[in-house]
């Protein structure tokens, strides 16, 4: 497969804003001003580096990981979130602090076991041959539970517990991570692409009949499981690190499908890549904002995007 | 030649389908008439292995399909259905390209694909959709055809068309197995008829012997 001059232009694009975001600062006056990376090499190397490859990777998980979800489970709503990644997540990094830990990579660990349990429900759900819809009924169940299950959490130990670093990773931040804690996901990162990627033929084949895709030998089953355990462990170890940042899952497949109108395994590398450069594009403003502190990116990309996204939708469909 | 030999399906403790025994050899055209809710669908699921049947099994050229590998599938049947199909916003040519059927292919022609081929599959009429899925199976040359419902939202010419296609598949050898409700095409170009009621099967042989006057009264009231 060629890349077509679009997904070049889009990764170009990418360099250039991975480059501009490198170079741009703010000063404590709160002016941007432009300075080389290799001034400050250990404020490079130890806090901007890691912060645009965790956004990078969140973008481009979460873009690729919206796409195959919309696909598989016929629906345009559909992202990490719905499946539950985020709700288990969520609880994950709660027990933890429930039992006393402080370290972060331990949080990191408790949030990742958490998710794993996704794939486990799932493998029972696509062993009876359930239908997409009927999944994404059982992914909205199962997360409104564990959303209950947070809930109760944070009610009983909010006492005991500041709960201030739990509502920092609530809103989502890219800051505060060593490149050794990029490094430390970049394996299940990696494997769960190549699940994603492994076959990718196969997703063609989900815009017809679940009859016909029958017929043409693709088992739904293990198609649906393959592609759970890849989100899961993209997205696991990525929400566990950044906390929750929506719409990046949801619009991206959007905005690509409409640029592009090819098959979804034509449009995996276009929502990576516009993913991570969406991210790295957030991660930018609210770090250059001429403000005394710093918004956290979830909070900002679900204020900016999802407008842009609706007035996206709503020329569109007047057009 | 296809073979269901005592195929029964249940849901829970309801019955589907009970005790389907049935053959038919290659070169025949079978329409699979029945009312609404008679077990057209779940028959044709059934047999092919995407429902589990609670007893019995169907065999094409002494191949057991319930057991058939996925990987064996492609080339040995096709299932056409218009159920969940979703395409998205494709323009036809990309449909035609993503399943490698050329716009000049004479099953396309015929099924005046070419007309459509720069407009985007969901700005299509149904009708228009169904002609491009239809055209994407029959492109294809398999033993066995199998078809839930193909003619409902033709127009009356495409009707025709689609049922002259599946003619000559049958022409060729081929089995081709439609469920239909339109009784006069089935009279016209099919040889022979499944007549499905309540889960079993009524009647099946040669058209003009099924479809005489006193079974259409009596399962169909007309």
């Amino acid at each position: 497969m060629k890349p077509s001059y679009k997904t070049l232009s889009l990764f170009l694009l990418l360099c250039l804003v991975f480059i501009t975001n490198t170079c741009l600062s703010k000063d404590p006056t709160s002016l941007v001003r432009i300075s080389s990376p290799f001034q400050d090499l250990w404020l490079f190397s130890n806090i901007r580096l890691p912060r645009l490859l965790l956004a990078m990777l969140t973008g481009a998980g979460y873009g690729l990981t919206g796409l195959l979800l919309q696909t598989y489970l016929r629906t345009p709503l559909a992202d990490a979130n719905l499946i539950g990644l985020g709700s288990f997540a969520a609880l994950g990094t709660l027990i933890g602090l429930a039992i006393g830990i402080q370290n972060s990579a331990l949080l990191i660990l408790c949030a990742c076991f958490c998710t794993l349990l996704i794939p486990i429900f799932y493998h029972y759900f696509l062993q009876h041959r359930i239908g997409q819809t009927f999944l994404v009924l059982m992914g909205l169940c199962l997360t409104t539970f564990v959303q209950g299950l947070v809930s109760l959490l944070i009610y009983i130990i909010h006492q005991n517990f500041p709960l201030s670093e739990m509502l920092f990773w609530l809103f989502g931040s890219f800051g505060f991570h060593t490149l050794d804690d990029v490094m430390l996901i970049l394996p299940p990162l990696t494997i769960g692409f190549l699940l994603l990627f492994h076959k990718r033929q196969q997703y063609n084949f989900l815009c017809l009949s679940n009859e016909s895709i029958f017929a043409s030998g693709i088992q739904l089953g293990p198609l649906g499981l393959r592609l759970v355990l890849g989100c899961t462990l993209i997205l696991g170890p990525i929400i566990a690190m950044t906390g929750l940042i929506g719409f990046i899952g949801i619009g991206v497949p959007h905005v690509i499908r409409l640029l592009y109108h090819k098959p979804p395994s034509h449009l995996m590398i276009p929502c990576m890549i516009a993913g991570a450069i969406l991210c790295l594009v957030a991660d930018m403003l609210v770090r250059l904002l001429p403000l005394s502190y710093e918004i956290n990116v979830g909070i900002f990309i679900a204020l900016i995007n999802a407008p842009v996204f609706i007035h996206l939708l709503w020329s569109r469909s007047h057009a | 030649m296809l073979n269901l030999h005592n195929l029964s399906c249940h849901l829970k403790d309801k019955p589907l389908l009970s005790n389907i025994t049935v053959q038919a050899s290659p070169g025949s055209f079978v329409g699979l008439i029945g009312e609404n809710g008679a077990g057209k669908t779940t028959l044709l699921r059934t047999f092919t292995g995407l429902l589990q049947p609670s007893q019995g099994r169907s065999m094409l050229n002494n191949q057991c399909l319930l057991s058939l590998p996925a990987h064996r599938r492609p080339s040995t049947f096709s299932y056409f259905s218009m159920e969940n199909t979703e395409i998205w916003h494709l323009p036809v040519h990309e449909i035609l390209s993503l399943f490698n059927l050329d716009k000049h292919n004479p099953i396309a022609t015929a099924l005046d694909i070419s007309i459509l081929i720069h407009q985007s599959f969901h700005t299509l009429s149904s009708g228009q959709k169904q002609r491009v899925i239809l055209a994407l199976h029959l492109a294809k040359d398999l033993p066995l055809y199998v078809l839930d419902e193909p003619l409902n939202s033709l127009d009356h010419r495409h009707q025709h068309q689609v049922m002259r296609l599946l003619k000559q598949k049958a022409d060729q050898g081929k089995i081709v197995l439609a469920s239909c409700h339109q009784l006069d095409l089935v009279q016209q170009y099919c040889a022979d008829v499944w007549l499905l009621d309540k889960g079993t099967l009524a009647h099946h042989g040669p058209t003009n012997q099924i479809l005489r006057p006193a079974i259409l009264k009596h399962h169909f009231g007309i």
